[in-house]
């Protein structure tokens, strides 16, 4: 991606593993990804593709134990966030860079109201502020995301799901964050709710212009909100571009097997295609591409040798050995 | 609120009927009565009957309690037969050493017990965790008297620097306090550690986290007070039941609380003693039970909803 951009969180050859009773479970093996000021950028891929993963690894909050970030370079504006102090990255979190996560059932404690979860953001990014003028900020933040201020003093468990998920998203955006990593944020809501809380989410954003990296398996919502989207598989990214880049000119057969998926109103008698089989097992994979045993168009070579990532334009990047034919095309880009 | 709270109080009349009949009998069905435990050896037959007469223990179990529960709704709980004296007054002189001590062992419990939780909870599955965890089963399976023995022996025999028994220094408290203590410690410490574990691994924890708030904090006000609610659950149950069991300690260093007295009556056979006692102690204990669930409504706010919902001022009980 080009150059003069400014680029507000960069994750360069990420490798996380988790080790239980001395299985090495490889969540996410030499990932690259940058996000620019002002962009949203949609990270797909299926359930243990890694993308929740990578996603606590740019908050240096994966578990430990059994988490393990074995190699790579995270920067949030710049900033180092594997080689920091406690203290330093205390100061990151929730002020450079926040988290919506995906159940905002357990997301919130149960013994403390709203308001005061949201001002204890605050409070710590804005010492100058006391906690009387933290709390109100904590009002106006409830107020942005549709939620009548004087339900501040209110605990969790008197808030339906969407709006415990708002209060989430109030929490996440309270000191207006560089990064907002929104770990699919719609998932744990009804459908008509993940519109709506979608809808603000998007308008939030566009008002504070942060930089936001949506995680989900939800092809529409990428669609509706990201710029650029990078698809996830096996802890590794396998295509990546712009939204036109991946959704109109397809190259990988995955991306391609993700599209299948989706049911066709146009086509109503169509049967679905589904990728067959299940992502390799993150404690045993492949020597060759993880892909490989799904795909309809692996050779012996895909088996054997790692696909080396290629760029096939300004923006769009593919990783897949068949790409080594000038003259191999997936079907999907056959089509006019 | 107010309203439950009455209900409360008015379910313990059930309860001290109940428990008074029970303890009434358990007390008969011990062979012999109270002048069976005198030395009767220079006695007449004349004056043995004379004297079961005079405690009305020459009269039928069924007539026997009778007369007990209709002067217990007086409000009279009887007098000693071996003292004399009103059972309430000996009760309440009693009680106050009690408490000192039950508060004693509670402290030695809770600032030993709560901390060790906490820390072999976060260090899970370290050995730290199991060495707490072979202290907590170790305190669990030493029986008190035993344990009061030894530190008699140790701390009064060779040492020399507490007192065995009594109450008559402020020192005197140290020994039977660390006893009784020892024994609550093991169940509030594998409590603490077990609901610490549950809270840890929570996701709002990670939500504070991703805030940036410090890890102490995560750990003190975050996880801690969801943990509350069981820990303040075990703490006071443990505080009545050893204002209730606190006899062996009682009795092993001569404390003259009400666990000894109630140990002695039996002895003697001092039914009003122990009756009344017993009574005494099953309402402190339902009063203590009430004031577990007062303070749940105070700390846990789920629980404080479901009895009033503050949205313009209405009130509801559900």
């Amino acid at each position: 991606m080009s150059n003069e951009k400014e680029i507000v969180l960069s994750i360069k050859d990420l490798v996380v593993h988790y080790e239980v009773d001395g299985d090495v479970i490889k969540a996410v093996n030499g990932m690259t990804i940058q996000l620019e000021k002002g962009r949203t950028l949609g990270l797909v891929g299926e359930t243990g593709a890694g993308k929740t993963t990578t996603a606590l690894a740019a908050l240096n909050l994966v578990p430990d134990p059994p988490g393990i970030i074995k190699n790579g370079e995270i920067q949030i504006c710049g900033k180092d966030v594997l080689h920091m102090s406690q203290k330093e990255l205390e100061m990151v979190r929730g002020y450079d860079i926040a988290m919506i996560f995906q159940d905002p059932m357990t997301s919130l404690n149960p013994v403390l109201t709203v308001g005061f979860q949201i001002a204890e953001s605050i409070r710590i990014h804005e010492p100058e502020l006391n906690s009387k003028q933290a709390y109100e900020r904590a009002l106006d933040m409830l107020e942005l995301v549709g939620i009548d201020r004087h339900r501040g003093s209110e605990y969790p468990h008197q808030f339906s799901g969407g709006m415990k998920q708002r209060v989430v998203i109030a929490i996440a955006l309270a000191c207006n964050p560089h990064v907002l990593v929104a770990d699919e944020p719609t998932t744990a809501l009804d459908v008509t709710i993940q519109a709506q809380v979608l809808d603000m989410m998007n308008n939030l954003k566009n008002k504070f212009g942060t930089s936001t990296i949506i995680i989900t398996h939800a092809l529409g919502i990428v669609a509706d909100i990201c710029d650029d989207v990078a698809v996830m598989y096996a802890g590794r990214i396998i295509e990546q571009g712009t939204l036109d880049d991946v959704f109109n000119r397809t190259r990988h057969p995955y991306t391609e097997g993700l599209f299948n998926s989706l049911p066709n109103i146009k086509d109503r008698k169509a049967e679905l295609k589904p990728i067959p089989g299940l992502m390799p097992d993150p404690a045993n994979l492949p020597e060759g591409c993880a892909f490989a045993d799904r795909c309809s168009y692996a050779t012996d070579v895909c088996r054997t040798k790692q696909p080396e990532q290629r760029m096939i334009s300004g923006t769009h990047m593919v990783a897949c050995t068949a790409y080594d034919d000038p003259n191999f095309m997936i079907e999907r880009s056959r089509k006019p | 609120m107010l309203q439950y709270i009455w209900k409360r109080l008015l379910l313990l009349i059930p309860v001290v009927l109940g428990v008074s009949l029970f303890i009434f009998l358990a007390v008969n069905a011990a062979s012999g009565d109270y002048v069976d435990s005198l030395n009767t050896d220079d006695m007449t037959k004349e004056e043995i009957i004379a004297i079961r007469a005079h405690y009305g223990l020459d009269k039928p179990l069924l007539v026997r309690y009778g007369h007990y529960m209709l002067d217990l709704l007086h409000g009279n709980l009887g007098k000693s037969y071996s003292t004399g004296l009103p059972v309430f007054e000996m009760f309440m002189s009693k009680i106050g050493n009690t408490l000192y001590l039950t508060i004693g062992a509670s402290l030695v419990c809770w600032i030993l017990a709560i901390p060790l939780g906490i820390f072999a909870a976060q260090h899970q599955g370290t050995i730290f965790d199991n060495a707490a965890s072979v202290l907590g089963v170790l305190g669990l399976s030493i029986p008190n008297f035993w344990l009061g023995l030894v530190l008699i022996i140790v701390f009064a025999q060779y040492l020399r620097i507490l007192p065995s028994g009594g109450a008559e220094t402020a020192a005197s408290v140290i020994l039977p306090a660390i006893t009784l203590g020892t024994g609550q410690m093991a169940v509030l410490m594998r409590t603490t550690r077990s609901t610490m574990v549950d809270c840890l691994s929570q996701d709002y924890l990670r939500t504070a986290r991703a805030k940036g708030v410090a890890e102490k904090r995560v750990i003190n006000l975050h996880a801690l007070r969801n943990a509350l609610i069981p820990i303040i659950n075990i703490t006071l149950t443990q505080f009545a039941a050893s204002l209730a069991g606190a006899a062996l300690t009682e009795t092993v260093f001569s404390w003259p609380g009400v666990g000894k007295m109630i140990i002695d009556g039996i002895n003697q056979r001092d039914t009003p003693v122990v009756c009344g006692s017993l009574i005494l102690k099953c309402i402190i204990i339902s009063l203590t039970m009430l004031l577990i669930d007062l303070l749940f409504v105070a700390v846990d706010p789920r629980v404080r909803t479901s009895f009033v919902t503050v949205k313009g001022g209405k009130k509801e009980n559900v």
